[in-house]
């Protein structure tokens, strides 16, 4: 089964179509891998200063679905880069996720990351819905989100990537925004907001009023904007929300990622990313396909 | 599956008894020689139960090995637990561990442990128990539970040497806590070495009464709500000296002086 699975995500030759989500891999994680398999892994989102993250409980189980509200803990750019960095292994591509409350900050922990020389691209948070400052406000605010974009891209070199929230009405103008102001990929898309409540104490089911839902219950609602946005064909397009399995991945790259992500599904198996690649092969070969990029955009539109 | 540099690994694993011990609660033990092979007291295993609802494999600490065989305690309380306690002996299922940082023994002359199991918190204690009790420890366990119905069979759970008080909440006559017996019997212990597991409430009643008589060697073992298990989504988390620790990694036991007890 010689299929073959590199992709170019503008620039970039990955390894293969499938790319670890931020947040859902830790060191441990690896263990699970293989280099030659793995398109890339983006870390854990790193803020210029320390953030200690919200208070528990922060995750809450809901059919098919997992609410989280994390609210990007992380050491700060200086001790990730210290301390953590180097824990990771160098045969993966790894990719560095940046959040931050105002532009000066993504600017300034981007070149830092890039600075470090261990990452292959840099992907702006700017969808986290767990901050009370930062995150969403960028995805949301066109004006604003442009303007960072610029500002970050005029000062790395590093393929820029942007993950988009899909809490808007407006994607496919903010995804065409975004790629003109210097993204090289766009990433379609982080969490949905959402709530749970417990019942016998009519509060919230996590600590924060709202949170961040992920999950198969989110897949045919990111595969619906993963289309829109990919429909624009002038940049990359890196899908995924609640892939599962292959088939799963396969929907995506049918209706145009070039690439796509795994979240969730390694929180519950940690084989998920070795199983959807064989499975992926398996199901190209037995298609008479020779490649990934031969399924991507194949997507017919209903008479 | 597994590789030379896991610390943990996956594996489907048959159930090869499934017994009710009490009311609603169950012992499951699995075929899982990997596991078996390496877990330690205080550690514990994810369980995958059903497909996309629930979502989430479910935590359960290790409550006895031997040989290829590992033993969990099963509560029912929500809708993994309760496919649990239905699954069938032949039946598989998947398996992670054995996760997380367990309970460590106390070095030199201390001898005697007391363990404070508040319900269902037996199960790491009873792993424990077993262990300490081949390493020549004194036991002594203080168990306190909601009623006579859901009561551990503490003998058939435990070794023998192990002395153990206990206490029900609703019963005629002498009904308390577990953390009233503690009251009773805290002066004899002082120079004991204290492991902990049950509700959070209680672990914050345990250790406050230990921290007032200055005893501090104590370890308490935390539960969280939980996705991976194994460190990467920052989900269980619970509040310390040097910030929010992960109850699945660098927990889920803790020493108490480690915790900000003020946010349990």
């Amino acid at each position: 089964m010689g299929i073959d699975l590199k992709v170019k995500i503008g620039s970039l030759e990955l390894n293969s179509p499938l790319i670890l989500a931020s947040g859902t891999c830790s060191l441990e994680t690896f263990a699970f891998l293989k280099p030659e398999e793995t398109g890339a892994v983006v870390l854990k989102t790193v803020t210029l200063k320390p953030r200690q993250g919200n208070p528990p409980p922060r995750l809450a189980e809901t059919p098919a679905g997992l609410l989280n509200t994390i609210g990007l803990q992380n050491p700060g750019v200086e001790k990730f880069l210290e301390h953590e960095i180097d824990l990771y292994p160098s045969s993966y591509k790894l990719v560095g996720s940046v959040g931050g409350e105002t532009i000066d900050e993504y600017v300034e922990v981007a070149k830092k990351l890039e600075a470090s020389n261990r990452f292959a691209a840099i992907e702006l948070n700017v969808s986290c819905p767990n901050v009370n400052k930062g995150g969403i406000e960028f995805g949301r605010d066109e004006m604003l989100l442009l303007e960072l974009v610029k500002e970050v891209r005029g000062a790395v070199s590093l393929p820029l990537w942007v993950k988009l929230t899909p809490n808007t009405s407006n994607i496919e103008k903010i995804a065409l925004e975004t790629s003109r102001a210097g993204a090289d990929a766009l990433v379609v898309t982080n969490t949905f907001v959402g709530m749970a409540v417990d019942i016998e104490t009519q509060s919230s089911r996590i600590s924060t009023l709202s949170g961040g839902v992920s999950g198969p219950a989110i897949k045919p609602l990111a595969l619906y904007l993963v289309y829109r946005v990919a429909k624009n064909r002038n940049v990359a397009v890196i899908g995924g929300g609640g892939i599962f399995n292959f088939r799963d991945a396969l929907e995506f790259l049918i209706v145009g990622a070039q690439a796509f992500f795994v979240g969730t599904a390694m929180l519950v198996n940690p084989l998920a990313a070795k199983e959807i690649i064989s499975g992926l092969k398996e199901w190209l070969a037995g298609h008479g396909f020779h490649s990934i990029k031969e399924i991507v955009g194949t997507f017919r539109e209903p008479s | 599956m597994r590789s030379k540099n896991k610390k943990f690994c996956l594996s489907k694993s048959r159930v090869i008894l499934n017994q009710e011990l009490a009311q609603r609660r169950f012992l499951l033990r699995f075929e899982a020689p990997e596991i078996a092979k390496k877990a330690l007291p205080g550690q514990f295993i994810q369980v995958k139960v059903g497909g996309f609802d629930p979502l989430l494999p479910r935590p359960f600490a290790v409550s006895w090995t031997e040989n290829d065989y590992i033993e969990i305690l099963v509560e029912v309380r929500g809708k993994g637990s309760s496919l649990l306690a239905k699954a069938q002996e032949g039946e598989s299922f998947n398996l992670l561990g054995p996760l997380g940082k367990g309970f460590s023994l106390p070095k030199g002359n201390t001898k005697n442990l007391v363990l404070v199991a508040g319900g269902i918190g037996l199960a790491p204690l009873r792993f424990l128990a077993w262990e300490a009790s081949k390493n020549g420890y004194f036991i002594t366990l203080l168990y306190g539970d909601k009623n006579q119905s859901c009561f551990l069979p503490l003998k058939k759970l435990l070794p023998e040497k192990v002395l153990v008080r206990s206490i029900v909440e609703e019963k005629n006559g002498q009904t308390g806590m577990v953390t009233d017996l503690l009251k009773d019997v805290i002066e004899e212990f002082k120079d004991s070495c204290f492991f902990v597991c049950g509700p959070k409430a209680m672990l914050k009643e345990v250790y406050g009464q230990l921290a007032r008589k200055k005893i501090v060697r104590a370890q308490f073992s935390f539960e969280e709500r939980m996705s991976c298990g194994y460190g990467a989504c920052l989900g269980c988390v619970v509040l310390t000296k040097k910030g929010y620790k992960r109850v699945c990694l660098e927990g889920p036991v803790f020493e108490g002086e480690e915790i900000i007890w003020e946010s349990i």
